[in-house]
């Protein structure tokens, strides 16, 4: 089966979802009102960002708390830092982490689920083209892009 | 009649929810179906001290009408929009339209909001019964759209004529966007120095391509288009080609912040697609204008005294019929012809006024003869937008909490474009807005464009 065939494709997909069914059988999901999110490794800014912001997220969306996947040694290290409204962090391997990105990708699976990147799914880097200050771009795409936070001011003051 | 060990079984199923403490004071509590089970629900809820926010059922006939001090409601007007708080009760799943909407509404997968109180059948079920609802349960319905849709867009793909390899695909029935990607070819931008294949959808889109300089340009259906976007969006770099738009792409989080940050909609190609800045060059394009001495002749227009309004669109909303019938009547008080650019089939002409389809390829040409221009803010103002004659633009109103269309989508950005006169339309100043452009274009009348 080559590549880039439709049925190679839909295998990669059937993983997916299959990982996925396993982190769906697990209590963090089931405890209901959990945000599910995807934290990938070589985003460490992206990541800072979206940890300071997590908490506004949370309440604006009506969550208790988030379950944290992630590949990141640093997000790892540091998510105990931000205070943040985490109810626990699991650490996957990236090959798992590939699998939920590629039924990502194929479609939006889960309500709950959010993929912390600027990079993936395919045409997300897109936004790094936008004209903006660079120290304030990354953390405004994270904020209104990503977590779809409405406000006029944007201040973070870098860690 | 019910039999008295199904309610029992019921009734015991939403003690226990409530005894979880999945009721707060917050929560309000919807039952359904409308039947005889209700009864003995709303004791149980009565001796919990819990009232009930409302009844589902999809059956009109009941809709708006009162039971036992409870209001019979649809589920689209008590769900949407969605919130955390709201739970369903379901003591038989026997209404499938609601069943189905409940399904799309996502209350399915959560246990909080949504409580099936179906009893268990009595007896053991078979091995097949068994795995057939195993299947079911499994079967997740998103996937199996998606799916599809991904593999019509494979077979699409398959069969487009692989000649020189690289595809580009424009999502959109959109004849602004392409006439802009036409202006980037003739700039002669990096992305457009290969051979490739342009995809389009509709045929105004490919007569336009054409006209704009395209050599190869296939034509799809707007599903085809989307399977085969799908398509590219999952193989990625193993499709050669790219989606020429920056709106489409399925997980991208650029236009929530356009919606902040107004860039007019020509930079955003400079932008987002095309990453050459060409501005210069852009400002050099100009397109070749033919011989509509006969066409108009055909319809009767006089040079430089004549008001073409096109009154209609197909991507965007559009601006009452009042308007611009009041604004017709105004232009014929004053004495000029006015014409109507509409197909007079599904698009009736203003009354009083002469119908006229402008084909694409002579549309500068036409309005250059005519003189004076009054449209709805469209691609074919884009088309239009360096043809020397008096142009008026008008844009509907912009909704609260979206983009201001004016600002993201004005005139004055286009490339070539001048002498736009730029109004917004508003139900308050409908009258006034006609007065307006009539005293534009009596000031305006000694030239050939506005100064």
């Amino acid at each position: 089966m080559s590549s880039n065939s439709f049925w190679y494709s839909l295998t990669k997909v059937y993983f997916g979802q299959r990982y996925w069914r396993k982190i769906q059988r697990k209590p963090d999901y089931s405890a209901g009102n959990v945000a599910i999110m995807l934290f990938l490794s070589g985003e460490d800014e992206c990541c800072h960002y979206s940890l300071t912001y997590l908490n506004e997220f949370l309440e604006k969306n009506g969550y208790v708390s988030a379950f944290i996947l992630t590949n990141s040694k640093w997000v790892e290290e540091n998510y105990r830092k931000y205070n943040s409204k985490t109810q626990r962090l699991e650490k996957i391997s990236t090959k798992n982490c590939d699998k939920l990105i590629t039924l990502y990708e194929w479609f939006h699976f889960d309500r709950n689920f959010y993929l912390i990147s600027l990079h993936k799914p395919y045409g997300r880097d897109q936004c790094l083209k936008l004209p903006s200050e660079d120290s304030k771009l990354i953390s405004h795409l994270v904020k209104r892009g990503i977590y779809g936070i409405i406000d006029d001011k944007i201040e973070v003051e870098d860690s | 009649m019910i039999d008295k060990k199904y309610i029992e079984t019921m009734l015991e199923r939403i003690e226990e929810y409530i005894k979880i403490g999945l009721v707060s004071e917050k929560t309000e509590i919807y039952i359904t179906p409308l039947d005889e089970t209700l009864v003995y629900i709303l004791e149980l809820f009565q001796k919990h001290n819990i009232s009930i926010a409302g009844i589902i059922d999809s059956r009109k006939k009941y809709h708006t009408t009162i039971w036992d001090g409870i209001k019979i409601t649809a589920a689209e007007d008590v769900l949407i929009p969605y919130r955390k708080n709201k739970i369903i009760i379901v003591t038989a799943p026997w209404d499938i339209p609601l069943m189905i909407k409940l399904d799309a509404l996502e209350y399915w997968h959560n246990v909080n909001r949504f409580w099936p109180c179906e009893p268990l059948p009595m007896g053991e079920p078979s091995w097949l019964k068994r795995q057939y609802h195993r299947f079911k349960g499994k079967l997740n319905k998103a996937i199996f759209h998606e799916t599809k849709m991904v593999y019509s867009g494979y077979k699409v793909y398959k069969k487009l004529p692989k000649i020189d390899q690289v595809f580009y695909f424009f999502p959109h029935r959109s004849l602004g966007d392409i006439y802009i990607l036409g202006l980037y070819l003739q700039a002669k931008t990096s992305l457009f120095e290969k051979e490739f294949t342009l995809c389009v959808v509709g045929k105004g889109c490919e007569t336009l391509a054409k006209y704009m300089g395209f050599r190869n340009v296939v034509q799809l259906t707007q599903r085809e288009m989307d399977g085969i976007c799908r398509w590219k969006m999952v193989q990625k770099d193993k499709v050669s080609g790219e989606i020429l738009h920056f709106h489409y792409i399925y997980h991208a989080v650029v236009p929530k912040i356009l919606e902040d940050n107004v860039i007019p909609f020509k930079d955003c190609y400079d932008l987002l697609v095309f990453d050459d800045c060409l501005k210069e060059k852009l400002n050099k394009v100009s397109l070749p204008r033919n011989d509509v001495s006969k066409i108009c002749e055909k319809y009767g227009l006089v040079k430089a005294k004549s008001v073409v309004i096109a009154p209609y669109a197909k991507s965007i909303p559009e601006v009452h019929f009042i308007f611009w019938q009041l604004l017709a009547n105004a232009l014929l008080e004053k004495n000029y012809t006015v014409f109507t650019n509409c197909n007079g089939i599904s698009e009736p002409p203003l009354l009083g006024t002469k119908t006229m389809p402008i084909d694409l390829c002579d549309a500068i040409s036409v309005i250059e003869f005519a003189g004076v221009f009054i449209g709805l803010r469209s691609g074919f103002c884009d088309l239009i937008s360096s043809a020397d004659a008096r142009k008026i633009c008008i844009f509907h109103e912009s909704k609260e909490n979206s983009i201001d269309y004016k600002s993201y989508f004005t005139m004055y950005d286009i490339v070539g474009s001048h002498t736009w006169k730029e109004y917004e339309y508003t139900d308050k100043n409908c009258q006034l807005l006609v007065t307006e452009i009539v005293k534009q274009l009596e000031i305006g009348s000694e030239g050939n464009t506005f100064r």
